[in-house]
């Protein structure tokens, strides 16, 4: 009961009994009867009282107040998790790590769209971004994702792929979305990338190549102005290598989202901005229009790019107005229904991912909640609108 | 009574004035010819309004009509390879272009 | 941890070569013109348009405006010019030009078929001769009509819509019928050419009935009928026998949208001198009786009006007055909420404001006269645009191309007089309008000038069409400019 909040989706946590010494990637299973021909790929979830099973890879144990010294002979790789970790379920993916002594959630099922993380490198280095680049070879994180999309159900709606910039990889990338098509063909994909990698011909057809039934690569495009794009991504020359990049994906039929997040340095020409896309790309398949998340860089240049939604709202009406008036799909996320003008409820969007939500007590009493988008916990924590007001 | 206007050859064509001329046949006859580098014509009026305004009025209009003629010809000139390109593509697919091969032969 | 966490400002990525701000740039094409006193229209190749000082134009031509202007940033971003921070001027603006352009090869989209030159009407400003209901030799015959349906068919264009027109074309009911059933016929038979075929029947509606409503129905027929405004207007512009042509408009518009469905019932006005003081009544005529727009159409110079003396009362000005009187009421409905649009500022605003072609005949250059519309007329003559023919019946036949029993397809399109027309009145390559920064929004009339001044391109300065047009766009540019809920309005009108 109570309201999902941010969810911790890996960390260290004690580790007892190994036999391997490699990460894994398991499938969660809460059923302690499962075939044994199966056990050996899936972690058994249990409460820290239940009897050990024998024959699974891993034991994910629900904490007790024991000490781990009680389980020396309760069997092999136990992995001790505390609350933050209630809601690992049945069908989720984990990556245990018995060296780092950690666990990772990777996919969960209970989730209406997961997102694999691919790398953390990036040629961009935006003022907001929520994922700060780390210069690191961390292709093992592509290695891991090959095996996850293995384990992933084949009836699963939708996935994302991110970073970083995952395009960094190139052909191994192509190679991956080969894969993702053979393994899960009905699951729809998009791909948060900077478009950059694609200015490459060569790089874009491959991708058409593939010829995914359902794939959407989602490309910020942050102004009309050139300078003013590369200032935010701080990258000079992105924005002409990200427009070439939707050029040739467009060019080899592929599905294009362009984002734009709304902040104090987006705003002084966000309405040009979806003018220029009007004119210029009409072609594309969505826009997202983005409230600002105050997380990573954001945090450090909040005072910067804070603007109260509430100050902008006519302005992001105006913007929205434009896109609509040229047939183009536009949606706006991350805002609270008090914070727009009711022109945008429209194009207005509850949320991306389900398990970001929350609220502040002024909105206990509103009569709109339940179709409010609410908060992302960042911005609960450090700082959203000073207008919110109950709808009554 | 005949008037005398002088074109000067290195800006206006000998046939941008003919051509104001003969739009301007209803009213005057003009009889052109060439001295040194200029373009003489000489003007009789042969319309019906023959007062001093009438007569400058008329030469007003056959000076501004061999300069829309000027005009028009540098600009055709100048502006062929688009207009042609823009036209040949307006008819591109209605069968009626010639092939290359049977069009102009290459020496033309 | 790699790179230190370390953000360079704006004025880092604004760098020129020596990094001071004021970087190189180069012009693109662009072409100017005046708006008022202290501003240019500027477009550039693609149609785009930019208003800006007077000044900032200059300096930009110059190469002296520093690139941390709003106007620079502007003009950059719109295609104006290029810099070191960006090359994608030059492919962004080519699609769009290909955009603009590519309806072009479509050819010819929209043919006419005048079916009969009966009418019981005798509406002074009429392009046709009238003639009584009892001449049979005034109607198209069964085989013109299968001539020239072949002669349409074989139009490139994938879209084609067959219009039949009058006289009173429902008094050659039959004919019709007969062209519907045959072109879908013949369009079942050519699977690798398939076409989508639009009908629209042009008739005052006073002859309409249950019959012809339900092969309306049925093949899918639209209606374009004809109200000038409130009744008494109406029927003083549009006399018959009976003096009840406005009555009969009302009932046969609402008998037809009720069996076809109000969107398939359309009307159009014709500005008389009677007309130029009431736009605001003929307006809420049109409020009234549920439509969503209305096209404030020029009276046009042709036929009945010159012989009966009516050309004379209108002039230009006082037809912008009326014009512009118009689109500000029809602002104002906006305003207030009511959604209705003005169709020829509509037409417009997508020249201006999107890369689509509206196909409107009578804004194309290449001319539309044949590439975008064609006329065969009721004795089997072709005529390269509806003032063509109306130019013939007033005694000058230069723009008859052809016979559709005696002219193949070839021989007709590529009639010499159509070919110099095309290539004499294209835009581009006109005085003034090659240097017109409205140029892309225009279009050429050879017809319009032929008929006017005896020459195909006539001289601009002396244009009713030019200085009509003109007034046009500035006004339409200026209102967006100054008011922001015109501009969002107009944005709409334009998709």
């Amino acid at each position: 009961m109570g309201q999902l909040t941010m969810l911790k989706l890996r960390g260290k946590i004690e580790v007892v009994n190994k036999t391997w010494h490699e990460p894994r990637l398991l499938t969660v299973t809460a059923n302690s009867s499962l075939p044994n021909v199966l056990r050996k790929k899936h972690v058994l979830l249990q409460d820290k009282d239940s009897l050990p099973i024998e024959g699974f890879a891993a034991t994910i144990l629900r904490q007790s107040s024991d000490q781990p010294s009680e389980l020396s002979a309760r069997g092999e790789n136990l992995y001790i998790v505390g609350k933050d970790y209630d809601y690992l379920g049945d069908g989720d993916v984990v990556r245990l790590n018995p060296i780092g002594n950690s666990i990772s959630s990777l996919y969960r099922r209970e989730s209406n769209h997961n997102t694999v993380l691919l790398t953390e490198r990036c040629n961009n280095y935006c003022l907001m971004c929520s994922q700060p680049p780390k210069d690191v070879d961390d292709s093992w994180i592509m290695d891991d994702a090959f095996e996850l999309i293995n384990l992933i159900p084949m009836q699963t709606q939708s996935l994302g792929f991110s970073g970083g910039e995952p395009t960094l990889y190139g052909s191994r990338f192509i190679e991956l979305m080969r894969h993702v098509k053979n393994q899960l063909p009905t699951t729809s994909l998009d791909v948060l990338s900077n478009g950059r990698g694609f200015k490459d011909e060569e790089f874009a057809r491959a991708l058409g190549r593939v010829a995914h039934p359902d794939l959407m690569i989602g490309i910020p495009v942050y102004s009309d102005d050139p300078v003013r794009h590369d200032y935010i991504v701080q990258a000079q020359g992105a924005f002409d290598e990200t427009i070439r990049g939707i050029l040739n994906l467009k060019r080899f039929g592929q599905k294009v989202e362009i984002r734009i997040v709304i902040h104090r340095e987006t705003l002084p020409r966000l309405v040009q901005t979806c003018e220029f896309i009007a004119r210029n790309l009409v072609f594309v398949d969505h826009v997202a229009l983005m409230g600002l998340e105050i997380t990573g860089f954001t945090r450090a240049n909040l005072g910067l790019l804070w603007a109260d939604p509430a100050d902008y709202k006519d302005t992001l009406s105006e913007a929205v107005s434009v896109l609509n008036s040229y047939g183009i799909n536009t949606s706006v996320y991350n805002h609270q229904l008090c914070t727009i003008n009711a022109d945008v409820l429209p194009n207005y969007r509850r949320s991306i991912s389900d398990w970001k939500n929350e609220y502040i007590d002024k909105c206990n009493s509103c009569s709109r909640k339940a179709e409010c988008g609410g908060f992302f916990s960042s911005a609960v924590q450090y700082r959203h609108s000073d207008h919110i007001t109950p709808f009554h | 009574m005949t008037f005398t206007l002088q074109f000067d050859a290195n800006i206006y064509s000998g046939l941008a004035i003919e051509k104001a001329c003969y739009r301007l046949s209803d009213v005057l006859a003009g009889v052109i010819s060439k001295k040194d580098n200029n373009y003489v014509v000489d003007i009789t009026f042969t319309g019906k309004e023959k007062s001093e305004e009438g007569i400058q009025s008329t030469l007003s209009r056959l000076k501004n009509e061999v300069l829309d003629q000027n005009l028009r010809e540098k600009i055709k000139l100048e502006t062929e390879p688009s207009r042609n390109l823009i036209l040949a593509y307006a008819f591109s697919r209605t069968g009626l272009i010639a092939n290359e091969a049977t069009a102009d032969g290459a020496n033309e | 941890m790699g790179r230190m966490s370390k953000f360079q400002p704006m004025t880092f990525y604004n760098r020129g070569q020596s990094n001071q701000p004021l970087a190189n740039y180069q012009l693109l094409p662009f072409k100017f013109s005046e708006l008022d006193h202290s501003r240019y229209v500027m477009t550039n190749i693609a149609g785009e348009y930019l208003v800006a000082s007077k000044e900032d134009v200059h300096a930009f031509a110059n190469h002296n405006l520093p690139s941390t202007s709003a106007t620079y940033i502007n003009l950059r971003a719109r295609h104006f010019l290029t810099d070191a921070h960006s090359k994608m001027a030059p492919d962004l603006l080519a699609i769009k030009l290909r955009t603009r352009n590519e309806r072009l090869a479509d050819f010819t989209g929209l043919h006419i078929f005048v079916v009969t030159l009966r009418c019981e009407h005798s509406c002074p400003y009429c392009q046709v001769s009238r003639q009584s209901e009892d001449k049979d030799s005034f109607d198209m015959t069964i085989d013109q009509a299968n001539a020239a349906l072949a002669l349409a068919m074989r139009s490139p264009s994938k879209n084609i819509k067959l219009e039949f027109q009058g006289g009173e074309s429902l008094l050659n009911f039959d004919l019709i019928k007969h062209i519907v059933v045959e072109a879908k016929r013949f369009n079942a038979e050519n699977s690798d050419s398939q076409k989508n075929l639009g009908f629209v029947i042009a008739t005052n509606l006073a002859v309409i009935n249950d019959e012809i409503l339900g092969f309306c129905k049925e093949h899918d027929i639209v209606i374009s009928t004809s109200l000038d405004g409130p009744k008494d207007l109406h029927n003083k512009n549009r006399p018959r026998p009976g003096h009840d042509s406005y009555q009969r408009a009302i009932e046969g518009i609402k008998q037809s949208r009720n069996v076809l469905g109000r969107d398939k019932v359309s009307a159009l006005m014709t500005t008389t001198e009677a007309s130029l003081n009431q736009v605001e009544a003929i307006i809420d005529e049109y409020v009234e009786n549920n439509f969503n727009g209305i096209f404030l159409r020029p009276l046009s110079p042709y036929g009945f009006a010159i012989k009966t003396k009516f050309y004379r009362a209108y002039n230009t000005q006082r037809w912008l007055d009326f014009y512009v009187k118009g689109l500000d009421y029809i602002i104002e409905l906006n305003r207030q909420g009511i959604e209705f649009r003005e169709h020829y500022a509509a037409t417009i605003l997508t020249k201006m404001l999107t890369s689509t072609d509206p196909g409107y005949v009578d804004l194309m250059s290449p001319a539309g006269i044949a590439t975008g519309a064609i006329v065969y007329n009721y004795d089997g003559a072709v005529y390269a645009s509806d003032e063509a023919r109306m130019l013939a019946e007033m005694g000058d036949k230069k723009f008859k191309l052809g016979h559709v029993l005696e002219n193949s397809y070839e021989e007709i399109f590529l009639n010499e007089t159509l070919l110099e027309a095309l290539e004499d009145s294209f835009a581009q390559s006109v005085p003034m309008c090659t240097d017109c920064a409205f140029e892309p929004y225009c279009g050429a009339d050879p017809v319009f000038h032929w008929g006017q001044h005896g020459d195909l391109v006539g001289r601009k300065p002396d244009s009713e069409f030019c200085q009509r047009n003109m007034s046009i766009f500035k006004y339409l540019i200026d209102s967006m400019e100054s008011d922001k809920f015109v501009r969002t309005l107009f944005l709409r009108w334009a998709n």
